[in-house]
C-alpha cells in the first residue's frame, strides 16, 4: 500500500510567522488517483497543496515542520526544487497564461528545460494540447496571443502547459472556480481522462465536483484534516460529525 | 427632499462638474496650442523690421555713372539663395582683400567666387567703375576675368558660389534664360545735415520704406511730422542720361529738378531740410548725410536647407545638421549606459530585495535624486568628471552626468512597470520548474516592457531638453562629435547659444521647432512600438 | 523587436550619410582660379588635436570666426570656444581648463601675478543702447548716463523723453564689458544695486531690445541687434572712426589671455593678428588694431 502512495504528508505543521495555518497534517495521495481536498474557505487546503511542490518556499516568513515524501523521498532534502516542480506541476485558480502566443505558452516549460529542437517542440505542443482537449480549438491560432482565447480555453491551456513538461503529478488549486459551468464540466471530463496517466490532487470549494471526480477525499477544517478516506465513504458515511455537518451544508 | 428634487439636484451638480472639467480641458489645450503654435509659427516665419542704407527698389540692369552706356547684369550660381543684393554688398564682393563669403548675405557658408566679363578694355573699365568706390578702390585678387561668353556661362554653372558681372549686350536672351540674374538695390536717401541734428537729445535717423515716397510727393511737408526738427521738407531730384535718370524719376514728384550734378550736390548740402534720392556710391563719395530705411520683412524661416547644412560661425550661417546628429548620438549613448543599469536596479528592488530599512532609504534616495534640478547635476558633473577625473569638457563627461541624472527616473518607472506585472505570471512560471532568473527574464520583463519603455522615453525627453546639465559638461563645439572627449553641441545648447550670444533669434526659433518635431517623432515612435508589443501580448 | 531595431539603425546610418553629404559647402570649386589664402605663419602639418578656449562673450564672434577660417588651413585641429565671461575665462586659463582665453578688459593685479599674460587682438567701443521702440532720445551726456546707472535719474522725462521709469540693465561682475563701462563712464560713481543683471552681450542686447524704456550697454559688434538704438555720447557716435580719432572715449582693448602659448595656440594668435585676422575683426564690426 505504501508503494502506491505517490505523495505522502507526515505530520506537517506550517506557520506564517507566528500564526499556525496547518496542524499536524498527514495524508497519503495514491498514484493514478484523484485526491480531493475539501473544506470551508481559509482552512488550509490551498496552503497544504502548495507545500507539495514547495511553492510556499517563495513566501517570506513561512516555517514548515514535518515531512512530505514524493515516491518515498523527502521533497526538501532529496530533491532540487527545479527537478521537483518538473515532476509535480500546478494549475492555479485563475487561469494565468503568459502574455505570449498559445504555442509559446505551451513550449515554455520544455524550452526552459533544454529542449531546443523545433520539431520536437512542435510535437510536444501538439501532444500537450491534445491531451488537454484544446488542440482542435486552437490549432489555427497557435501563434496568436494566448490572452485572446476564452477563460475556459485559457485554463485548459494552462493544463496543457503543465503537461508539456511531462510531470507525474498534477496539482490543481480550485481550477474551475473562475469558470462557467460548461467549461467546468469539460475540465472535469478532462481530469477523468488524465488520471490514467497522472496522479492528481485537487483543491475544490465545490463539494459536488469533489463527489463527481475524486477517488479519495480529505476534509480540512481550520488547518486540520478532520477526516479523510474514499470519497464514497466521506460523502455517504462520514465518521466525524463535523464532516457530516459540512457535507450536508450546515456550514461552509 | 423627494426623489424628483434630489434627482434634479444631482443632475445639476453633474452639469456643473462637467462644465468645470471642460473649462480646464479647454484652458490646457489653449495653453498648449498657444505655446507650441507660437514657437512653430516663429520657427517657420520671420517677421521683422530691418534697417538698410538703401531703399527696397532694385534694378537688374545696372551701370555706373561714368559709363551709362555699358549696363551690366549680376548673375549668380544656382546654389546661392539670394533674390536681391545691396550695392554695398556688391562693392564688397569685388573689392574686399579677403575673399567674401555668401554667409554675410544669405547665411550660406559658401565662398564668393566673383568674376568680371572683360572681353575688351572698355568692358573692364566700365565694370571696375561699377563695383569700386572711393574707399574701396581696388579690385580684389580673387576676382577672375573672363573674356568669352561661353567661359562665363560655364563658370557660373560649375563654380559653386560664383557671381559675375556680364554686359547686357553680349549675351542673348536664350543664353541667359537658365541663369539666375540678381537685381541690385542702389538708391539711398540723402538729407541735409540739419535734418539729422541732435536737438534736445533727439535725433532723426531713419524712415520707414513706405514713407520714402511721401517725402517727395508732398504728403509730408515738415520734418517734424516724422520725428525730425522743425524744418520744411525740400525734395530735389537729379536727372541726367545716366542711371540717375532711370532711378530717380517718380510720378507725382514735386521735387525741383537739377541737371547739373555739382549744383545738385551743393543744394543738397546747403539747403536746410533738403532731401534727395541718391546713388549709394554718392552717399560716401560726396560725404552726404543719409537716413536709414526700415523695411518690414516677412520671410520663410525654417527650410530643409537648415536641416542638412552644417553650421558655421557659431550657428549664424549654415544649418544644424551636425548638431542634430550630435543630439541623436548623445541620446543613444546615454540610453545605452542608463537603461541596463536602471532596469537591473529596478529588478533587484522589486524581485529580490525584501522590504527593510535599507531598501526604504535607498528608495527615498532615488526619489530625491529624481527631483534634483538639472543644474545641480551640471555642477556636479563639472567638478567631478570634468575637473576631478580630468575627463575635460566633452562627450564622455556629459554622457556620464546625464546618465546619473536620468537613472532615478528609469529606476522608478521600471519599478512601477515590474510591480504591475501580476504575480500569477511569476507563480505560473515557477510552478513549471523555472528558476527565478528565467522567470524574470522570460516572463516578467517582456510583460513589463511597455511600462519600461515609457519610462525610457520620459528619460529621453529629459536628455533632449535639459540644457543646464549640458552647458558645463558638453561644451559648444558644433562640429560632429569625433571622439569620446570632444565637445559636441546639441540642439538645446544650440538654442541657448543662439539666444545668449544674440546670434539670431530667428534661428533659435527654427532650432526650437526642429527640437519639437524630434520629440514628437520620438514619442510617436515609442507609442507605436508599445502598441505593437501590447498587441503581441494581448491581441 | 530585433527587426525594428535594425530598421532604426539603418535609418540612422542613412541620415548620417545625408548629413555628411551636406558638408560640401566649403569645398573649393572645380574651375576656380587658384587664389592661395594669405598664410602668415609657417604651415605646420603636424597640428592636430582638441583644444578648449574660453572667455569673453564680446570677443566670442572674433574667436569663433577665426577658428572657422583657420580650420581651412588646419582641418585636424578642433577648437571649441565657451563664452563664459572674461573673468571666468581668465580663471580657466590659470586653472588649465582652457589653453587660451579671451577677455574684454585688462588683467587685474592678482591675475597678472598668477601668471596670466595678454595680447590685444582688436579694439572695441562700448555703446550705450536703449530700446528703440519706446525711448525717443538719441544722445546723452556721459554724466547723465552715469547718473542713470547710479540711480539718480529714474525717469526718461528728466532728460526730455517720455514720462516713464527707466529700466536699467547692467552686466554681471565677471564681465570685462562691465569693468570697462565702470571705469570709463561711471568713474567714481557707484552702480545702483537695483539694476537687472544680464549675462552676456547677447543677453543684454536681447533684454534691452525687448523691454520698453530699457537702457543698457554692449560692445560695438552688437549694436545692430533687434530693438536696439545706439546713443551717441556727448554728441559723438560710437563708431570705428571715432575710436581711431579718439573722440569716442568708452573704448578698450580686446585681448587674448594665456599663461604659456603652445605651438598651435601661438599660430592661432598670430593668425588673428595677421592682415587676414584683422580683416575678420573688421568684418564683424569690431575695430582692427591701428
Amino acid at each position: 500500500m505504501v508503494e502506491n502512495n505517490k505523495l505522502s504528508a507526515k505530520r506537517v505543521d506550517l506557520f506564517y510567522g507566528d500564526f499556525q495555518a496547518l496542524h499536524d497534517v498527514s495524508l497519503n495521495m495514491e498514484k493514478n488517483k484523484v485526491t480531493a481536498l475539501i473544506g470551508p474557505s481559509g482552512c488550509g487546503k490551498s496552503t497544504f497543496i502548495r507545500c507539495l511542490n514547495r511553492m510556499n518556499d517563495v513566501i517570506e516568513g513561512v516555517t514548515i515542520h514535518g515531512d512530505i515524501l514524493y515516491d518515498g523521498k523527502n521533497i526538501r532534502t532529496d530533491f532540487d526544487v527545479i527537478e521537483l516542480r518538473k515532476q509535480i506541476g500546478m494549475v492555479f485558480q485563475k487561469p494565468n497564461p503568459f502574455p505570449m502566443t498559445v504555442f509559446e505558452n505551451v513550449a515554455y516549460g520544455p524550452k526552459i528545460h533544454g529542449i531546443k529542437d523545433k520539431t520536437r517542440l512542435d510535437e510536444i505542443v501538439e501532444t500537450s494540447l491534445r491531451d488537454a482537449a484544446l488542440w482542435d480549438e486552437v490549432k489555427d491560432r497557435l501563434h496568436k496571443p494566448a490572452l485572446g482565447i476564452s477563460g475556459g480555453q485559457q485554463q485548459r491551456l494552462c493544463i496543457a502547459r503543465v503537461l508539456a513538461v511531462n510531470p507525474e503529478v498534477v496539482l490543481m488549486d480550485e481550477p474551475t472556480s473562475a469558470l462557467d459551468p460548461i467549461s467546468t464540466s469539460r475540465i472535469e471530463d478532462l481530469i477523468d481522462v488524465l488520471k490514467r496517466d497522472y496522479t492528481i490532487v485537487i483543491v475544490t470549494h465545490n463539494m459536488q465536483q469533489a463527489g463527481r471526480i475524486s477517488d479519495k477525499t480529505a476534509f480540512f477544517y481550520q488547518g486540520v484534516i478532520v477526516e479523510d478516506g474514499p470519497t464514497e465513504k466521506i460523502f455517504f458515511n462520514p465518521e466525524n460529525p463535523q464532516t457530516e455537518a459540512y457535507i450536508t451544508g450546515k456550514f461552509g | 427632499m423627494n426623489i424628483q428634487q434630489s434627482t434634479r439636484r444631482a443632475k445639476r451638480e453633474e452639469k456643473v462638474a462637467k462644465s468645470v472639467v471642460y473649462l480646464f480641458v479647454f484652458l490646457t489645450l489653449s495653453v498648449l496650442v498657444w505655446i507650441v503654435g507660437y514657437v512653430l509659427f516663429k520657427g517657420f516665419v520671420t517677421i521683422k523690421d530691418t534697417s538698410y542704407e538703401v531703399t527696397p527698389s532694385s534694378i537688374e540692369s545696372i551701370a555706373s555713372e561714368k559709363y551709362p552706356e555699358e549696363p551690366y547684369l549680376l548673375i549668380v550660381h544656382d546654389k546661392v539663395r539670394v533674390d536681391e543684393i545691396l550695392y554695398e554688398e556688391l562693392i564688397e564682393m569685388y573689392t574686399k582683400r579677403r575673399q567674401a563669403n555668401w554667409g554675410d548675405i544669405t547665411q550660406q557658408n559658401l565662398k564668393i567666387w566673383p568674376f568680371m566679363y572683360a572681353g575688351n578694355t572698355s568692358f573692364y573699365d566700365a565694370a571696375s567703375e561699377l563695383v569700386t568706390s572711393e574707399e574701396s578702390d581696388e579690385i580684389g585678387d580673387h576676382v577672375s576675368y573672363i573674356n568669352t561668353p561661353e567661359e562665363a556661362l560655364s563658370y557660373i554653372e560649375n563654380v559653386e558660389g560664383s557671381a559675375g558681372l556680364v554686359p547686357v549686350g553680349v549675351f542673348s536672351e536664350d543664353q541667359l534664360k537658365d541663369v539666375k540674374v540678381v537685381p541690385v538695390r542702389m538708391v539711398g536717401v540723402a538729407v541735409n545735415d540739419g535734418v539729422t541734428a541732435i536737438i534736445d537729445n533727439m535725433q532723426l535717423r531713419e524712415i520707414r520704406s513706405d514713407e520714402v515716397d511721401h517725402l517727395f510727393d508732398g504728403t509730408y511737408t515738415n520734418w517734424n511730422q516724422i520725428g525730425g526738427p522743425d524744418l520744411r521738407i525740400v525734395p530735389i531730384v537729379y536727372q541726367d542720361s545716366s542711371i540717375y535718370g532711370e532711378l530717380t524719376t517718380q510720378l507725382g514728384n514735386i521735387a525741383e529738378v537739377y541737371t547739373d550734378k555739382d549744383d545738385f550736390i551743393s543744394t543738397l548740402k546747403n539747403t536746410e531740410g533738403a532731401v534727395a534720392r541718391v546713388l549709394f556710391k554718392d552717399l560716401e563719395e560726396e560725404e552726404l548725410t543719409s537716413l536709414s530705411i526700415i523695411k518690414h520683412e516677412v520671410k520663410r524661416n525654417l527650410t530643409i536647407h537648415y536641416l542638412i547644412e552644417e553650421p558655421a560661425r557659431s550657428g549664424a550661417w549654415g544649418g544644424i545638421s551636425t548638431i542634430i546628429i550630435n543630439t541623436l548620438v548623445l541620446i543613444i549613448f546615454t540610453l545605452v549606459f542608463s537603461s541596463p543599469i536602471g532596469v537591473m536596479a529596478a529588478i533587484y528592488l522589486i524581485e529580490y530585495s525584501t522590504e527593510n530599512r535599507f531598501i526604504r532609504i535607498l528608495r527615498l534616495g532615488t526619489e530625491t535624486l529624481a527631483g534634483i534640478p538639472s543644474i545641480v547635476f551640471g555642477l556636479f558633473g563639472y567638478i567631478f568628471f570634468v575637473e576631478l577625473l580630468d575627463m575635460g569638457i566633452g562627450f564622455i563627461s556629459a554622457t556620464l552626468t546625464v546618465t546619473l541624472m536620468i537613472l532615478p527616473t528609469i529606476i522608478r518607472t521600471s519599478e512601477e512597470a515590474l510591480k504591475s506585472v501580476p504575480n500569477t505570471f511569476r507563480e505560473g512560471s515557477l510552478a513549471l520548474g523555472a528558476t527565478k532568473l528565467t522567470t524574470i527574464y522570460k516572463v516578467v520583463l517582456p510583460a513589463a516592457s511597455p511600462g519600461i519603455l515609457s519610462g525610457i522615453i520620459l528619460a529621453v525627453g529629459r536628455v533632449i531638453g535639459e540644457t543646464a546639465v549640458l552647458i558645463y559638461t558638453l561644451g559648444s563645439n558644433y562640429e560632429l562629435v569625433s571622439s569620446p572627449t570632444s565637445s559636441a553641441r546639441v540642439l538645446s545648447l544650440h538654442i541657448y547659444n543662439l539666444f545668449a550670444e544674440a546670434i539670431s533669434f530667428e534661428r533659435a526659433f527654427s532650432t526650437a521647432t526642429v527640437l519639437i518635431f524630434m520629440i514628437l517623432l520620438v514619442n510617436y515612435g515609442t507609442n507605436t512600438l508599445i502598441g505593437r508589443i501590447n498587441t503581441q501580448q494581448r491581441s | 523587436m530585433e527587426k525594428r531595431l535594425s530598421v532604426m539603425i539603418v535609418l540612422l546610418m542613412v541620415a548620417a550619410t545625408i548629413f555628411a553629404g551636406g558638408k560640401q559647402e566649403t569645398q573649393a570649386p572645380v574651375t576656380a582660379p587658384a587664389s592661395a589664402p594669405a598664410v602668415t605663419a609657417t604651415y605646420d602639418s603636424t597640428f592636430k588635436g582638441d583644444l578648449a578656449f574660453g572667455g569673453s562673450t564680446t570677443v566670442d564672434p572674433i574667436i569663433t570666426a577665426a577658428i572657422e577660417e583657420w580650420k581651412e588651413l588646419y582641418p585636424n585641429v578642433h577648437i571649441s570656444y565657451e563664452g563664459v565671461g572674461s573673468s571666468t575665462g581668465i580663471k580657466g586659463v590659470l586653472a588649465g581648463t582652457y589653453s587660451l582665453g579671451a577677455a574684454s578688459r585688462e588683467l587685474k593685479a592678482a591675475e597678472a601675478a598668477s601668471g596670466a599674460v595678454t595680447t590685444a587682438v582688436a579694439l572695441d567701443a562700448i555703446a550705450v543702447v536703449v530700446n528703440s521702440n519706446s525711448v525717443s532720445l538719441s544722445n546723452l551726456s556721459v554724466e547723465d548716463v552715469a547718473k542713470i546707472y547710479a540711480g539718480e535719474i529714474t525717469n526718461w522725462k528728466e532728460l526730455g523723453g517720455a514720462d516713464s521709469s527707466i529700466v536699467v540693465f547692467n552686466r554681471d561682475e565677471a564681465s570685462g564689458t562691465y569693468e570697462t563701462f565702470e571705469k570709463k563712464v561711471m568713474g567714481k560713481t557707484e552702480f545702483m544695486k537695483a539694476a537687472s543683471v544680464t549675462t552676456g552681450n547677447g543677453d543684454m542686447a536681447a533684454k534691452v531690445g525687448a523691454t520698453p524704456n530699457a537702457i543698457g550697454y554692449v560692445g560695438l559688434g552688437f549694436i545692430s541687434e533687434k530693438g536696439l538704438k545706439p546713443l551717441s555720447l556727448n554728441g559723438v557716435e560710437a563708431s570705428i572712426k571715432n575710436v581711431y580719432n579718439g573722440t569716442y572715449a568708452v573704448q578698450r582693448n580686446l585681448n587674448v589671455v594665456f599663461t604659456e602659448l603652445g605651438k598651435i595656440e601661438d599660430a592661432f594668435v598670430n593668425y588673428i593678428l595677421s592682415k587676414d585676422g584683422q580683416d575678420i575683426v573688421a568684418d564683424l564690426d569690431f575695430i582692427p588694431l591701428p
